[in-house]
Order: structure tokens, then C-alpha cells, then sequence
């Protein structure tokens, strides 16, 4: 493909390397290349956030798309007040209640069912999955404020300080939710 | 905004917790491939026209409109002259009416010649007379007086 058609298709591909603020910019001034980078790069951690949140895994592509379509619908309402992916990922919380509404259900993935990955202690794995689906069961008894404020401390490694912002609600808070939440999962897991 | 609520005390012991939550998901993620969400959401964000103001503005909007637009300021704009060019005709033709006495193949020349001053450099793309300032609506009135 000659570099011309190339640029046809695509305005300009993005670097890798760029701030996501960069890439917002660019894709403001019209650049398609950086939205498609800034899919690429939080994907996975969006992927992640919303099928601990409980997204059915049938519907967590869909959820996603949703996601990043609205971030990109609202982008001039994000004023970089906290990362990129701390709104994102709040925006994905918002969206996977919504499809719980429209589910008419609370939509919850469960995290048991496959065999051991290729490569690992087979037991282990098995205990580790244990583990992680009686996480799941647990998070499903928090309320919906703290179990995105669990997730985001815990599973996304955020400040409290970003999940405040995130979750419009102010750093104590968001700490006291967090505490709540260790409490109940601490005695459901025991 | 005034937080309230207790200060819950040190950092709980959610070491174990964290261990498993930091694999939560992880799974599930590995399933959904990055390329192909972030061609979907390009792909849905065309179909949906969310894309920034820089190229909404250099996106041309339907033929038609573009159409109806020229003719709108077109018949302005001979209103307008009839009023100001002393000496002009004092009972000039609307641009309607000489437009009625056009030829099939005249009408389609001159609806493709306005297509062409509607998209060309000096004049801006745009969806409809709606999104144009003073400044450009003035520029795609020269175009049109030529």
C-alpha cells in the first residue's frame, strides 16, 4: 500500500508513544489515527475494569465499544481533571449499569468455568480461579458505588484522589467506601 | 464539596485482596481483541458523525442541501442587487423564474458548476448555511457573484 492511500485511510497513524492528552488533542484537530490509538491502549484495562464490575462476558465487547462511543461523544466535557483512564473507566461503570437497566437484571460475569492456562501449576491455578470467582460472588453483595471504588483502588491500582474525581464524590469518601468494601469482602471470603 | 463522613483510620490489610483483584478480569479481557474494538468504535463513530469540529468542518454535507443552500443565497442575492445596482432593471426577473426557462441539460451545468463553487477552495465545506459565520457566508457570496 503506497504511503498516499495509506494516509487516504487513515489521517495520520498516531504514535504509540504519545500522552493520551496529545492524543485527545489530535483527534480533536480531526486526526481518526489517534482515537484508534487511544482504543488500542486502554482496552484491556477497560476490559478488565468491567468484567470484575460484572459485565456477562457475551456482552463485555459490546460494553467496551459502548464505552469508548460515549468517552469520545463527552470528550469536550473531560477538562483533564483526573487520567484519561480513571474517566474512562467510570464512563464504563455508568454504561454496565445502564445495561443492567436494560437487562432488567444486575449483569454479573461469572469468573469460574475455564481450565487451568497453559504454563502454570495446574493446582495453583485452580486456587487462584477459586479465589478470584469467590471475589467476584463477593463484589456482587457490595453496593454499586463501592464495589467500582474497590475496583478502581484494588484491581486499577488509583489514588484516591483520581476515584473521587472520577466517581464525583470527594477523597474521604471514596476512602470510607473502600474501607466498607475490604470489611464485606474480608468477611464474605472467610 | 464538604466531606462529612469519619475518617475510617489506616489503610486496611488488603494485601490478599489486592492479589486477587489485580487477576480479576484478566481472563475475560484477554478475549477481546484491542484492534478490533478500536476499528468498531472508529467505524461507529463515523457512522454516528462524533468526530471532532475540525472535521465536521471540512466534511461536505449532502448534495442536496448544498443545492438548496446556492439557490437560497443565489435568489438573496439578486434581491439584494435589484435593491442596490442603481439602474438596474426596475422589474427584473427573479433568479427562480429565469431558472424556469432552462433547459434540462442547462439546469443540471449549472447545479453541477454550483456543486463545484459550493466545494471548491475558496469557499467552506460545510453541512448548511446554519454552521457558516458572517464571514463565510459573505465569502460564499462572492464566490457565487464570481
Amino acid at each position: 500500500m503506497s504511503v498516499e492511500s495509506s494516509n487516504e485511510r487513515m489521517a495520520s497513524p498516531a504514535p504509540a508513544a504519545a500522552s493520551d492528552a496529545a492524543l485527545i488533542a489530535a483527534w480533536q484537530a480531526g486526526d481518526e489515527g489517534a482515537a484508534t490509538e487511544l482504543v488500542r491502549r486502554h482496552t484491556r484495562a477497560l476490559a478488565r475494569f468491567l468484567a470484575g464490575a460484572g459485565a456477562p462476558e457475551a456482552d463485555l465487547d459490546d460494553v467496551v465499544q459502548d464505552t469508548f462511543v460515549r468517552a469520545f461523544r463527552g470528550l469536550e466535557r473531560f477538562r483533564g481533571q483526573c487520567r484519561f483512564r480513571t474517566w474512562l473507566l467510570a464512563i464504563g461503570a455508568n454504561a454496565l449499569r445502564d445495561l443492567g437497566r436494560r437487562a432488567g437484571r444486575r449483569a454479573m460475569v461469572p469468573l469460574d468455568g475455564d481450565v487451568a492456562a497453559a504454563g502454570g501449576d495446574p493446582h495453583e491455578e485452580t486456587v487462584a480461579r477459586e479465589a478470584e470467582t469467590r471475589l467476584a460472588a463477593g463484589l456482587r453483595t457490595l453496593s454499586p458505588l463501592q464495589r467500582e471504588v474497590f475496583l478502581l483502588r484494588a484491581q486499577q491500582g488509583l489514588d484516591y484522589g483520581d476515584i473521587a474525581v472520577a466517581l464525583d464524590t470527594t477523597e474521604g469518601a471514596a476512602r470510607v467506601h473502600y474501607h466498607h468494601a475490604v470489611k464485606r469482602l474480608k468477611e464474605w471470603l472467610a | 464539596m464538604n466531606d462529612r463522613r469519619p475518617d475510617p483510620g489506616p489503610e486496611p490489610d488488603d494485601a490478599a485482596l489486592r492479589s486477587v483483584a489485580a487477576r480479576l478480569g484478566d481472563r475475560a479481557a484477554d478475549r477481546v481483541n484491542a484492534e478490533a474494538v478500536a476499528r468498531a468504535v472508529v467505524e461507529r463513530l463515523r457512522t454516528a458523525a462524533v468526530m471532532p469540529l475540525a472535521r465536521r468542518v471540512r466534511r461536505p454535507g449532502p448534495a442536496w442541501l448544498r443545492l438548496a443552500a446556492a439557490l437560497v443565497v443565489l435568489a438573496g442575492a439578486g434581491v439584494v442587487a435589484r435593491r442596490v445596482i442603481p439602474g438596474s432593471d426596475p422589474a427584473p426577473r427573479l433568479v427562480g423564474d429565469a431558472l424556469t426557462d432552462l433547459g434540462a441539460q442547462q439546469l443540471t451545468e449549472l447545479l453541477g458548476s454550483l456543486d463545484q463553487t459550493l466545494t471548491g477552495p475558496e469557499a467552506p465545506a460545510s453541512d448548511g448555511l446554519d454552521d457558516l459565520d458572517a464571514e463565510q457566508l459573505e465569502r460564499v457570496l462572492q464566490a457565487l457573484e464570481g
